[in-house]
């Protein structure tokens, strides 16, 4: 693939172009994580921050709240779990049960779970359970 | 497990059910009574029997997903519940004789065995399939 970089004249605003025949998964990945270094806003209480999405670790929905889970700290979003689901289309995250997006570069582990479920352990050692429905998406982003 | 993929795994269980019992009946009157023939009533008996036996599943109704440990607990409690459930009816319809050791014996070791070969033949299933997507999430992830 070959790679241009211009330089731009005062004023104009950054921006990436891609020339291509087709879409393919690899180019849809590498605008995932082009898209990845737009940040989430997430609320701790009064403070706010602003947060990219590769430090979360998965975002679960309690008691019609959405949650971030990141290493070692958990912050909430006024965002949807579906509109946070259709920001983070084509990334790393993945609808693994009917409250959960789980980063998948952040699943250390996957083990079964009984019933056709499976519990994937993160790198912080937490651990998110993968609904059997959910697993035929999960193959087929692994390619399975 | 939520409520509608309870109900739709109690309706697939419901067949397998059905088989199971056929299958059973089919070892235990070659053993105990080859010369045994069966009524409408005794196909009635059977659905009856399918139906009842899917009704300890309920157990595993959660509104949120259950996390391994959780599973295991209610598996647990699942298993006897199911085998005096299928115990009650079967003497209820004298298709054992609870005064016969040996009949009931044989006929909860059966049920034993059916349980335990369906719960290994799973979990060697998802361990396999576990296996595979470790595999492809350890390739995916180092590539990029």
């Amino acid at each position: 693939m070959k790679i241009v970089i211009e330089e731009l004249h005062d004023g104009e605003e950054d921006q990436i172009i891609i020339k291509c025949r087709e879409m393919t998964d690899e180019l849809i990945h590498l605008l995932a994580m082009i898209k990845l270094h737009d940040a989430l806003i997430a609320y701790d209480g009064n403070n706010i921050h602003r947060l990219q999405p590769k430090e979360i670790y998965y975002i679960e929905v309690v008691d019609n709240k959405t949650f971030l889970y990141c290493k070692d700290k958990v912050l909430e979003s006024k965002q949807k779990l579906y509109e946070l689901e259709n920001l983070l289309l084509n990334s790393d995250f993945l609808r693994v049960s009917k409250s959960v997006l789980l980063n998948l570069r952040k699943v250390k582990t996957l083990s079964p779970a009984l019933s056709g479920r499976f519990e994937a352990t993160l790198a912080n050692n937490e651990k998110v359970i993968i609904s059997r429905q959910y697993v035929n998406d999960l193959k087929k982003i692994l390619g399975i | 497990m939520n409520i509608e993929n309870l109900l739709k795994t109690m309706f697939r269980s419901f067949f397998i059910i059905v088989t199971g019992i056929i299958a059973s009946m089919y070892v235990f009157c070659l053993v105990f009574n080859p010369d045994a023939s069966f009524s409408l009533h005794d196909i009635g008996g059977i659905l009856m029997m399918a139906f009842v036996s899917d009704l300890p599943y309920l157990l595993f109704y959660s509104g949120k997903e259950l996390s391994k440990k959780q599973m295991y607990i209610r598996k647990a409690i699942h298993l006897p519940v199911l085998l005096s459930v299928v115990l009650y009816f079967a003497c209820l319809w004298d298709w054992i004789n609870i005064s016969h050791t040996k009949e009931v014996l044989t006929f909860v070791l059966l049920f034993l065995f059916v349980y335990i070969m369906v719960f290994i033949t799973c979990k060697y299933q998802d361990k396999k399939l576990a296996d595979k997507l470790n595999h492809r999430l350890r390739e995916r992830y180092r590539s990029y």
